[in-house]
């Protein structure tokens, strides 16, 4: 028997058969990769897993819900993708299905949603419940970062179901108009994709608005505000309203704006021009920041990401500051930044590098404070302010995925709204996870990494080689 | 067993192929590591990774070549083969002892992490998983060379046979890898097999995985199966070669 | 203790061992005869496991080879043609391999140093293989086998390539081992069968062609009647003497090897010792005999003898081919030379 077992083991077809099992196998699996759940995330940021955000909301479905995944027959890689992350939602609520629908072969199943469709792309969702429904563009799967296509899809697919959640509401963001404000399309269309309306206001003509849902941006305005659009601005923040203030570097002074936020909220504006060289991000003039301790800080810290910032003015606190305002800073330089007197001065100098006369550092660029006021029958409002010494901050630097600086304005958004039941799903990007290596440090790690280690080993090997060649 | 896998370890040590291989290793992981990380001020070794892959393509058959080669050459394979041991046994301590000086390269690589960690913050749990993937990437190499190494009595043909396969492997995959949406969009159903034909050998689309930090039964079992799969092949091999 | 049925192995339709069939008793010095290419490399290979018989039995103290390979294994020691010596280790290292390999239970040191100083290489225990000769080599291939105190110990070709001193030595070491152990031991040389064995097995052409004993061995081929005799004088004067003596076959001269003096081929007739009358008729003559000796036999003579009928026990097999025999174990002579050059060419190249 023993013998016999032996020959059979090494015949031919039992060796093929071997062969063909394996590759059999390994075709099987690698087929479902991405169809089934396989993996384990180890990732720092477990960016291939929902975000607490979103269990959040998809733990208040609780009405039968479909998810519809409009393809064309064809597999590929989006849709493949768009389903592990689909599956997620699915195995966290039994209310949501998850289906497939060949639009092509089945094309009276999403005759309700003909017009729609002919906007949408390949991949595109469509969520239903009863008889209401939302859709997904694939198209905005594709807007940015190389990795990060799950917590895209991730981010859009929880916005929209966040609407069949009651109890989420959908918060309102004005720019101000008037002063010669920048009209970030970049930042409105981050916010409008991730589910916020957004609008003007012109505070001269217009009343503020009445609920505390709504953020007033007050974006870089390169001309002061008039007196009366001050105590606007100070009414609607003593109701309880949510302002945030960027400032142009380049604009030099704004008297009535500074003197407000100075005299009321004890923070004041130092129009100089802050630069770090040393802590430059890839030759570009952005700097990387040290991140404060707050709400709206504390989940980047874990998730390892950096905040930039641009050229700077830096943000002091008043002697005189109202005990009734608490300020916190968000961002702040790191301590080798150093302040230029004033852009002017920097062209005429035609120096980047730090100089005798510059103001040290570290300053702080980004503070939030809030103020409570009470009325005549002893209601107490809170109003919360966030002021940036930059207007790059939220606007160019919002949509560069190596920062977490679109996480920080989407938190303010988030913490201004009472901070709870968040409705937008932070993106989660493979970590960059910094690090700070001076020119001489990586010149001596080349050196002993790559010349001594490696010689060295080789040095052992040759002489125990030829000592024992002789013996 | 033990007595295979300890002699052919100390033969590692006192010849100087384990010294090239751990030298060479150690030289390309950390000019890699120089130029990506430290140089680009960054502690995520994704990149790291996706290429110090193509330096295993390299310096594997270097470890692999002379296993059963050599002992085929110097007739001493009839020592191992009249001892009272298993041929199981001689392929299994064969490949250990490889595998261990494989395991000692990766190991001083690791010591990347605590490089970082003195300028920065690493991504330790990302990175070991990545280790992990390099690691039984390795093994597979490892095996391959071995079973190639037990098909010749020239050192020279092993290597160069392991090599040629595992480059194969590494570009025919890699273009999967990079190019899949041209390849599909521009051949049709053809281009579609040839697209998965390419995904399913693709070395590099099973590494990739773990490069992103998950850890994913498929490339597991993939380098697992396979590695397995050759350690199986080279037992038949020596086994068969007795009945010619 | 050794037991071979019905052995036969093919390589392709190449018969080189074709159903050999004998056993070896405990205690006994088995040699194992044939020229080269007869098969006496790959019977022993077959013996020790090394390669797998195409049919046929083989077992060791009753453990089958294939069967219980691990166990039949752990009763052999095995010197192959070749030793199996990894150059890079020094002798100790390589030692304690082996015995690591065979998983021996003595105590590791008295047992290493005790079969060193039997083969008599304690003191280049810490060179490197590589470094030694080749009678060193081989004698420490001689230890390797011995290592475990196996109870078999078979020896291919032990002393092939030394040079004569270190054949008596390797002789001498294995005559000690055989008293404690069953030893098969082959061989292209008579004598030294002759010399070590209890027995003695023929093997030509992958068949069995005898088995005996020594002693009847050298019985069949004792009538010393071919030898070499070198004698002072000119050759005409010596063939004119030597000519008429009764009982000279034949009778050549190889001409002058020596100042004044010639040698000549000598062969008797059978059962006829030509020496005393050759010693007086040319004392008588004035033609002092300078040396005389016997000539070694080949092994294609001893097969001659052998299947002659002589004594020895003969296979029907070798009567039919007797004729065209002696030929082809030249032929295969000539082959055999022409490969061992080939494998010279071929260490040269490296």
């Amino acid at each position: 028997m023993n013998k016999k077992f032996r020959y059979s083991l090494n015949s031919k077809a039992f060796i093929i058969g071997a062969i063909i099992v394996v590759l059999l196998l390994n075709a099987i699996l690698i087929t479902l990769n991405g169809k089934i759940a396989l993996e384990i995330d180890f990732t720092e940021d477990q960016i291939f897993s929902l975000t607490e955000e979103s269990l959040n909301i998809v733990d208040q479905i609780d009405k039968p819900t479909e998810i519809l995944i409009l393809t064309m027959g064809e597999d590929n890689e989006t849709l493949s993708m768009v389903r592990n992350v689909l599956e997620n939602y699915r195995q966290r609520n039994d209310k949501i299905d998850i289906r497939e629908v060949d639009v092509i072969k089945n094309p009276a199943e999403v005759q309700a949603y003909m017009e729609e469709i002919a906007y949408l792309s390949v991949n595109s969702l469509i969520i239903r419940q009863g008889d209401r429904h939302e859709t997904v563009n694939a198209k905005e799967f594709f807007t940015s970062g190389e990795y990060g296509q799950f917590s895209y899809v991730e981010r859009l697919t929880s916005a929209k179901l966040a609407s069949f959640v009651d109890g989420v509401n959908i918060s309102r963001i004005v720019y101000t108009t008037g002063h010669g404000e920048a009209a970030s399309s970049v930042m409105t269309g981050v916010l409008e994709r991730d589910g916020y309306q957004t609008g003007q206001l012109d505070i001269l003509t217009e009343e503020f608005p009445e609920d505390t849902k709504t953020v007033v941006v007050i974006n870089a305005p390169q001309q002061d505000f008039a007196t009366e659009e001050i105590s606007k601005l100070d009414k609607y923040l003593v109701q309880g309203g949510n302002v945030q203030i960027y400032f142009d570097p380049r604009v030099p002074a704004l008297p009535n704006l500074e003197k407000y936020l100075a005299e009321d909220w004890g923070i004041i504006r130092n129009n100089h021009v802050i630069l770090d060289v040393n802590n430059m991000v890839e030759n570009e003039l952005f700097m990387v920041a040290q991140i404060g301790e707050h709400d709206i800080t504390n989940p980047l810290t874990e998730s390892q990401k950096r905040a930039g910032y641009g050229p700077a003015n830096s943000l002091s606190v008043s002697p005189e500051k109202p005990a009734t305002v608490i300020i916190d800073t968000l961002l702040s330089t790191q301590d080798s930044a150093y302040a230029k007197e004033s852009l002017e001065k920097m062209m005429e100098q035609g120096e980047l590098q730090k100089m005798a006369g510059d103001t040290e550092g570290p300053f702080d660029i980004l503070v939030a404070a809030t103020r409570e006021t009470g009325n005549v029958d002893y209601d107490i409002f809170t109003g919360r302010l966030v002021v940036s010494g930059s207007s790059y901050i939220f606007n160019e630097m919002a949509q560069d995925t190596r920062f977490a600086n679109e996480d920080i304005m989407l938190n303010s958004i988030n913490w201004m709204n009472g901070g709870n039941a968040s409705l937008t799903v932070r993106i989660k990007q493979l970590p960059t996870g910094s690090m700070i290596v001076s020119r001489g440090q990586f010149w001596m790690w080349f050196a002993i990494l790559v010349v001594v280690v490696p010689l060295a080993i080789l040095g052992a090997g040759l002489t125990i080689f030829l000592k024992r060649r002789y013996k | 067993m033990k007595a295979i896998y300890q002699r052919e370890l100390r033969a590692y040590f006192k010849t100087p192929v384990g010294y090239i291989f751990l030298s060479a290793y150690i030289f390309f992981a950390s000019l890699l590591f120089a130029l990506i990380n430290l140089q680009g001020q960054n502690t995520n070794m994704m990149g790291f990774f996706s290429n110090v892959g193509m330096v295993f393509v390299f310096v594997i058959p270097v470890l692999t070549m002379r296993l059963f080669s050599e002992e085929r050459k110097s007739k001493t394979d009839q020592l191992l083969l009249t001892a009272p041991v298993r041929i199981t046994d001689i392929v299994f301590g064969k490949f250990l002892a490889a595998s261990t000086v494989l395991a000692i390269g990766i190991l001083a690589t690791m010591l990347f992490v605590p490089i970082m960690e003195l300028y920065g913050t690493p991504l330790i749990a990302q990175t070991v998983i990545g280790y992990l993937g390099l690691f039984l990437m390795g093994l597979f190499f490892v095996a391959l060379g071995m079973f190639m190494s037990s098909l010749t009595e020239s050192q020279v043909i092993a290597a160069v046979s392991t090599l040629a396969i595992i480059f194969f492997l590494w570009v025919f995959g890699g273009l999967s890898f990079r190019f899949s949406e041209i390849i599909t969009g521009t051949f049709g159903f053809l281009g579609k097999t040839l697209d998965w034909l390419m995904n399913f050998i693709s070395i590099q689309n099973r590494l990739y995985d773990f490069n992103l930090g998950t850890l994913n039964i498929v490339p597991v079992f993939y380098f697992v199966s396979l590695a397995g799969l050759f350690i199986f092949l080279t037992i038949r091999v020596i086994e068969r070669r007795r009945w010619k | 203790m050794v037991e071979i049925k019905n052995l036969t192995k093919k390589y392709g339709s190449h018969l080189a061992v074709d159903n050999i069939s004998f056993t070896v008793k405990q205690g006994e010095i088995l040699g194992f005869l044939g020229p080269n290419g007869a098969g006496k490399s790959t019977t022993m290979n077959i013996l020790t496991g090394y390669l797998s018989a195409t049919s046929g039995e083989v077992s060791v103290d009753g453990f089958n080879i294939l069967d219980n390979p691990v166990e039949a294994k752990k009763k052999i020691g095995y010197l192959p043609e070749q030793p199996p010596l990894y150059m890079d280790m020094t002798v100790r290292e390589y030692l304690d391999f082996v015995y690591d390999l065979k998983g021996v239970k003595e105590e590791r040191d008295e047992h290493i140093n005790k079969i060193c100083e039997t083969v008599q290489i304690s003191h280049v225990a810490d060179r490197l293989i590589a470094n030694l000769s080749k009678g060193y080599k081989q004698r420490v291939g001689l230890a390797q086998a011995m290592i475990g105190n196996p109870e078999v110990l078979i020896l291919d070709e032990p002393t092939v390539g030394l040079d004569p001193k270190q054949i008596i030595e390797i002789r001498s070491v294995i005559k000690q081992l055989g008293k404690e152990h069953t030893v098969i031991l082959s061989s292209h040389i008579l004598q030294e069968v002759n010399a070590l064995c209890e027995r003695v097995i023929i093997i030509n052409k992958g068949k069995l062609v005898a088995s005996d004993t020594p002693e009847s061995l050298a019985k069949s081929i004792s009538n010393v009647n071919k030898f070499q005799v070198r004698i002072a004088g000119e050759e005409r004067k010596v063939l004119d003497v030597l000519e008429p003596i009764k009982g000279i076959k034949y009778l050549k001269s190889l001409g002058r090897k020596e100042a004044n003096s010639i040698d000549f081929i000598l062969e008797a007739e059978p059962d006829t010792d030509v020496r005393i009358p050759m010693f007086y008729a040319l004392a008588e003559a004035g033609l002092p005999i300078l040396s005389l000796e016997l000539t070694e036999l080949s092994l294609e003579d001893i097969f001659l003898e052998v299947t002659k009928g002589q004594g020895g026990k003969i296979f029907e097999e070798v009567d039919e081919s007797e004729i065209d025999f002696v030929n082809q174990s030249a032929e295969e002579t000539e082959e055999s030379m022409e490969e061992s050059v080939a494998e010279a060419e071929e260490g040269a190249e490296q």
